[in-house]
C-alpha cells in the first residue's frame, strides 16, 4: 500500500513535533546545557584522563535579575537589569562610591590638587555659550550677569555692557587611559573611541539626557592616551572628574548611523567592550549568556574568576529567592527588588542559607509639605477655591515633623538597615551636617509647637483632629486634616499607615490618598506632584554623582507655568537666603571649607523652615549563596556589579 | 372497604384540597427544605452579624500597629516562614505593620455587605421603575429606554468602574465616606440594566394576562394596576436576580480594592469602613511568603459569602419559580 509509510513519516513527524513541544524550557533547564568554545575546549583534555590530570570543570556565574534588560546599547534608556549586565562588557571606566571616585581604566582621578583639573581664567566674547549668574546656560549678550574670573557669588556679578574685556573661569579636565588596553576583539581601545563616544552622545539621534553635553565647550582627543574636557565659560563642575565618556568602538561603529545604533538591536551591534566577559547569546525572556574575555586587561590577574556568565531573568523577589536556596541562582541582583522581602532574607541568612547584603542608595525617602500650591501663584484666596494655607506657619510643619515616627518606619518596615537623615543630604555624604535641626519622634514637643502655631484641641479629644484657633490665614475653626499623596506601592501604602497613626497621636488627621506612578509623577498641571497640588506628598528623589541638590527647595525650581511646570521644588518653598547660598555653594570648589561651610548653611537654613521631612534613606538589597567573595553593595554605585570580575565562591567565604 | 388504588386516590385528593397557604408560605416552605439555600442564609446571617456588631466582636483595634509583632502566624503554627513566634491574642495572626488579621477581615465584611445591599437596593429599584415604564407604556418609551440600556449594557463593565473610579476619586462624591458613596454609584449605573430588561420581559408578560385586562374595564389607574398587580407577580424573579447580583456586586469590590482603587483606607479607628478584603488581598498578594493567613482570610470569606449568595439564589429561584408550584 504506497500511502502507508508515507502516513507513518506523517504520524512519526507529529509524534516527534508534539514531543519536542511538551519540552518546556525554562532558565533553570537550560542554564547547564550551553554549549560553549570554554566549555567544549576543556572537555577534550578530559577524554585523555590516563595520560594527563583533568583540569579544573568551567566554572559559572549565574547572576538572577528582576527584569530583563530593555537594551544593550549603553546609550539606550537603561533600566537596572540592563546596567547590571552592561557592566560585564564595559568595566568602569570610572566607579563612582561614597568616598568618591575610582579609577578602573584611567591611570588616575583628575583633580585640582593633582593638576589635571584646571581652572583657567579665559576671555569671552559676545555671542559665545556661557553660564551666567544664575547657573543657566546663556549666550553673552548685553545685560546678561555672569561671574568674572575668580568671583563666587553676587556681590561680584558683573553685567556685560557687550565692550568691556571680560575674563571668566573655564574648567578644563585632562583623562589619561591606561596603556595597552583593547577591544575583545583585539583593536586597541584608544582615546579616540572616547571621542567617538562623546560625538554619538551628542547626535540628536541618540537617546539619553544631553545634561553634560550642553555644558561642554569641547571634547577632545590629545593623544592616543588622553582625553581633554572643556567645560563652558562660568560653569564649575563639582562633578567633572567624573566627566570622561565612556568608549564605544569607533573602529565598528563610526560608519554606522546614530539612529540605526540607538534601535539597539544588538543581533545587528552586539555589544563590544574591554571588560572581563563577551556577549555570548541572548535567549529573549530567559536569559544572556556571556563568556570569559581572553584580552581583558586584568587577566594576568586571574579575573575574571569565572569562564562564563549567565543573566537569568527572574519573575518576581520569591521566584528569585526560590531560585538561590535551590543553587540555580549564585547572586540575585538588586534589580529584584529584595528590599519588600528583607524578613525572609534575614531569617535565610540566620539560618546559613543566603548571604543578605544591604546598602543605603543616595534616594531619600520624604513627605513634603504642600507650602505654596500652584493655586496660590494668582494670590491667595480660600474663598475662591484656594486650599487653606495650612503649612505657612513654620511652627506647623515643625510640630508635625515631631509627630512623625520615621525611627519606627526604619526599625519596622526596614528591618532596621536605613537609617533617618535630618537635612537633604544622605548622613554618609562628607558634607552632612550634624548641627542641622532634628525632629524626633516626640509627641509633646509636636503638640506644643501646634499649640503654639494656633491648632488646639476644642473637643479635648486627642483622637479626633485639631482645630484652627488663631493660625495665620486658615479659618478659625478648620481641622487639621491633611489629604497625604502618594504612589499606592506597597511599602509607600504601609509608611503613610504608620505615619498616619503616629499622627493620630497629636490630633493630625490624615486622609490618605494613593496613585499609580504615572499619575502621581504626571508633569503638571494635572499631576497632583509637579502641579504642586497636594497637602503633604511622600515620594522619592536621588542625586547622580555625589554634589549634594541644594536646588531642590531653591526658588527658580518651582514647577509654574512660567517654566512650562519643569522644576523639583514641588513644595513651593522660597527663601532667597538659601536661594543666594545655594547658588554660590554651587560654584565653589568641592573639598574646599567654604564649599563645606556653604553647605553647613544651607543644612541649617533647610531644617529651621522645614519644606520637606526626610523620612528614611531608600535601601537596596542582593542575595547571593552563602560562600559567595568580595560581594559588596555601595550607595552610590550606579552598577551594582561593579566588581564582577572579582566575585568568587569558595568555602572560605561561608562565614 | 376501599381498595389500594382508592386510599391512594384519596391521600391525594387530600393533598390537592389541603388548607391553602399564601405564596410566600409556598416559597418559604420550599426554601428552607433546600439544605443549601439554608447554610447559605447561615452563612449571610454570620457575617451580617458580624458587620454589624465589628467593633464589639473584634478582639482588637484592626489600626493598631503592633511593633515588632509583623507576619506573627496564626497560634496553631508553630513558628511562621520567618521564625516568628505566634501569639494567642492575634488568632489570624498580623499583618506587615503588626495589626491584628481576625480583626482587619471582621471590619472588613462591613464593607462587603453593605456593597452587597445597597446598591444591590439602587439596582432593583431603578431597573424596576425603567423596566416597568419600557414594558407597560410601550411604543417610543420603550423604545428609547431600551436603547439606553442596550448602551450601557453594551459597555464593559469592569472598565467603567476603573475609570469612574480613577476619574472622580477627588470629587466631592469620591470622597465621601472612603470613597464608597462613589463605589455604590459606579456599580449601580451599570447594573440596574440586567434588572430593567427582566422586568419589561415580565411586564410584557403580565400586562396581556385577564385580570390585568379586567382591572383596566373597571377604571383602574395605570400606576395602581403597575403597582398593585404587575410588581407583586414580578417580584419572584427579581428576588432572586437580587439574590445573585449581590455576589457579583461583593467580587466587583473586592477587585476595585484589589487594584488599589477601591474604598481609600481609614486612619480613623472610629472610622466604620476602616478596610475592605480587597484590600486586605492586595496586601496579602505581597506577603504570601511571610503570612500566608493575611491573603488566605479575606479571600476565604469573600468565597464564603460569594457561594453563600448563589445558593440562596438556587434556592429562592426554586422557590419562587411558578412552574414548582404544588410540588414538594
Amino acid at each position: 500500500m504506497p500511502g502507508k509509510p508515507v502516513f507513518l513519516f506523517i504520524a512519526s513527524l507529529m509524534l516527534a513535533l508534539l514531543l519536542s513541544s511538551c519540552t518546556i524550557q525554562t532558565p533553570a533547564q537550560t542554564t547547564p546545557a550551553f554549549p560553549t568554545a570554554t566549555a567544549t575546549s576543556a572537555q577534550q583534555p578530559a577524554q585523555s584522563a590516563n595520560i594527563t590530570p583533568a583540569p579544573a570543570l568551567p566554572r559559572t556565574l549565574t547572576v538572577c535579575l528582576g527584569q530583563e534588560p530593555n537594551t544593550l546599547y549603553p546609550f539606550g534608556t537603561l533600566n537596572t537589569a540592563a546596567r547590571s549586565v552592561l557592566g560585564a562588557f564595559y568595566d568602569g571606566p570610572i566607579d563612582t562610591f561614597t568616598n568618591g571616585y575610582q579609577p578602573v581604566i584611567l591611570d588616575k582621578i583628575p583633580s585640582l590638587q593633582n593638576g589635571d583639573a584646571q581652572l583657567a581664567a579665559v576671555s569671552v566674547k559676545s555671542g559665545e555659550a556661557v553660564f551666567d549668574s544664575r547657573g543657566n546656560l546663556a549666550v553673552l549678550d548685553v545685560g546678561v550677569t555672569v561671574y568674572p574670573s575668580g568671583c563666587t557669588d553676587d556681590a561680584c556679578a558683573v553685567r556685560y555692557d557687550g565692550r568691556s574685556d571680560l575674563k571668566m573661569d573655564q574648567l578644563v579636565v585632562t583623562f589619561h587611559l591606561l596603556p595597552k588596553l583593547t577591544w575583545s576583539d583585539g583593536q586597541p581601545l584608544t582615546a579616540a573611541d572616547s571621542v567617538f563616544a562623546f560625538k554619538l552622545a551628542s547626535d540628536a539621534a541618540t537617546p539619553g539626557t544631553k545634561f553634560m553635553i550642553d555644558r561642554t565647550q569641547s571634547y577632545e582627543q590629545v593623544d592616543d592616551l588622553t582625553t581633554q574636557w572643556w567645560g563652558l565659560p562660568g560653569f564649575i563642575d563639582a562633578t567633572y572628574a567624573d566627566n570622561f565618556w565612556s568608549p564605544l568602538p569607533k573602529h565598528l561603529w563610526e560608519k554606522v548611523p546614530a539612529v540605526d545604533l540607538a534601535l539597539g538591536d544588538y543581533t545587528l551591534h552586539p555589544p563590544l567592550g574591554w571588560g572581563p566577559y563577551i556577549f555570548k547569546e541572548w535567549s529573549s525572556g530567559q536569559y544572556i549568556h556571556l563568556v570569559k574575555n581572553p584580552l581583558y586587561f586584568r587577566a594576568a590577574e586571574g579575573l575574571p574568576v569565572f569562564d562564563s556568565l549567565t543573566f537569568l531573568f527572574m519573575k518576581d523577589a520569591a521566584s528569585g529567592i526560590s531560585s538561590l536556596i535551590s543553587g540555580q541562582c549564585d547572586l540575585l541582583d538588586t534589580s529584584l527588588r529584595l528590599d519588600g522581602e528583607l524578613d525572609l532574607l534575614t531569617d535565610l541568612q540566620r539560618s546559613d542559607q543566603v548571604k543578605l547584603v544591604t546598602s543605603t542608595t543616595p534616594l531619600i525617602e520624604r513627605l513634603d509639605f504642600g507650602i505654596r500650591p500652584a493655586s496660590y501663584d494668582d494670590g491667595y484666596a480660600p474663598g475662591a477655591g484656594d486650599r487653606q494655607d495650612m503649612f505657612g506657619d513654620v511652627r506647623t510643619r515643625q510640630g508635625i515633623a515631631y509627630c512623625l515616627d520615621r525611627a519606627r518606619l526604619v526599625s519596622t518596615l526596614l528591618s532596621g538597615i536605613s537609617q533617618v537623615p535630618d537635612t537633604f543630604i544622605s548622613p554618609q555624604h562628607p558634607l552632612f551636617s550634624k548641627d542641622a535641626a532634628k525632629y524626633p519622634f516626640d509627641v509633646n514637643k509636636g503638640v506644643a509647637l501646634l499649640e503654639e502655631a494656633g491648632w488646639v484641641d476644642a473637643d479635648n479629644n486627642p483622637a479626633t483632629p485639631r482645630t484652627a484657633s488663631a493660625v495665620k490665614d486658615v479659618v478659625a475653626g478648620t481641622p487639621l486634616l491633611l489629604d497625604y499623596w502618594t504612589t499606592s506601592a506597597l511599602q509607600r501604602r504601609q509608611v503613610s499607615e504608620t505615619l498616619s497613626a503616629s499622627l493620630r497621636q497629636c490630633g493630625v488627621g490624615i486622609n490618605l490618598k494613593y496613585y499609580s506612578q504615572d499619575e502621581f509623577y504626571a508633569p503638571g498641571p494635572d499631576g497632583p506632584l509637579f502641579g504642586r497640588n497636594f497637602g503633604l506628598a511622600e515620594y522619592a528623589i536621588g542625586i547622580a554623582g555625589t554634589e549634594p541638590p541644594c536646588g531642590w527647595f531653591a526658588t527658580d525650581e518651582i514647577p509654574t507655568k512660567d517654566n512650562k511646570w519643569l522644576g523639583v521644588n514641588i513644595s513651593g518653598y522660597s527663601n532667597p537666603d538659601y536661594d543666594i547660598l545655594c547658588h554660590k555653594a554651587q560654584r565653589l570648589r568641592p573639598g574646599s571649607p567654604e564649599h563645606l561651610s556653604a553647605y553647613t548653611e544651607l543644612q541649617t537654613i533647610f531644617a529651621n523652615d522645614l519644606p520637606s521631612v526626610p523620612l528614611y534613606m531608600r535601601i537596596k538589597a542582593a542575595a547571593t549563596r552563602r560562600d559567595m567573595c568580595n560581594f559588596t553593595l555601595d550607595a552610590f554605585t550606579v552598577n551594582d556589579l561593579w566588581n564582577l570580575e572579582e566575585l568568587d565562591y569558595s568555602p572560605t567565604c561561608g562565614g | 372497604m376501599a381498595t389500594e388504588a382508592e386510599k391512594k386516590q384519596q391521600i391525594a385528593d387530600l393533598d390537592v384540597f389541603r388548607p391553602g397557604r399564601s405564596l410566600g408560605q409556598e416559597a418559604w416552605y420550599r426554601l428552607i427544605r433546600n439544605k443549601a439555600a439554608v447554610a447559605g442564609m447561615f452563612i449571610i446571617a454570620f457575617f451580617v452579624f458580624l458587620a454589624l456588631f465589628a467593633s464589639l466582636i473584634a478582639p482588637q483595634n484592626p489600626l493598631k500597629i503592633n511593633d515588632g509583632k509583623r507576619f506573627l502566624p496564626p497560634p496553631f503554627y508553630t513558628t511562621g516562614s520567618t521564625n516568628t513566634k505566634p501569639e494567642a491574642k492575634f488568632l489570624l495572626g498580623t499583618d506587615s505593620l503588626g495589626r491584628d488579621v481576625l480583626s482587619r477581615v471582621i471590619y472588613g465584611s462591613r464593607v462587603s455587605m453593605v456593597v452587597g445591599f445597597i446598591p444591590t437596593t439602587i439596582i432593583l429599584v431603578m431597573g424596576t421603575v425603567i423596566g416597568m415604564v419600557a414594558g407597560y407604556v410601550g411604543g417610543r418609551w420603550d423604545n428609547v429606554l431600551m436603547r439606553i440600556t442596550d448602551v450601557i449594557y453594551a459597555f464593559p463593565d469592569l472598565l467603567f468602574f476603573i475609570i469612574v473610579m480613577v476619574a472622580l476619586r477627588d470629587s466631592f462624591i469620591g470622597q465621601l465616606m472612603n470613597g464608597l458613596i462613589l463605589l455604590f454609584a459606579a456599580l449601580a449605573i451599570v447594573n440596574w440594566v440586567g434588572v430593567a430588561r427582566l422586568v419589561r420581559g415580565q411586564v410584557l408578560s403580565i400586562k396581556e394576562k385577564e385580570y390585568i385586562e379586567a382591572a383596566r374595564c373597571i377604571g383602574v389607574k395605570d400606576v395602581r394596576i403597575m403597582t398593585r398587580h404587575i410588581l407583586p407577580n414580578s417580584l419572584g424573579p427579581l428576588i432572586v436576580s437580587a439574590a445573585f447580583s449581590i455576589p457579583g456586586l461583593i467580587i466587583t469590590e473586592a477587585i476595585l480594592g484589589y487594584l488599589g482603587i477601591g474604598l481609600r483606607p481609614a486612619t480613623d479607628p472610629s472610622a466604620a469602613f476602616i478596610t475592605s478584603w480587597g484590600a486586605m488581598m492586595l496586601d496579602g498578594q505581597s506577603a504570601i511568603n511571610a503570612q500566608p493567613f493575611l491573603l488566605l482570610s479575606p479571600a476565604i470569606c469573600v468565597a464564603l459569602i460569594v457561594m453563600a449568595f448563589t445558593f440562596l439564589g438556587d434556592g429562592l429561584r426554586d422557590a419562587l419559580d411558578p412552574r414548582m408550584r404544588g410540588t414538594q
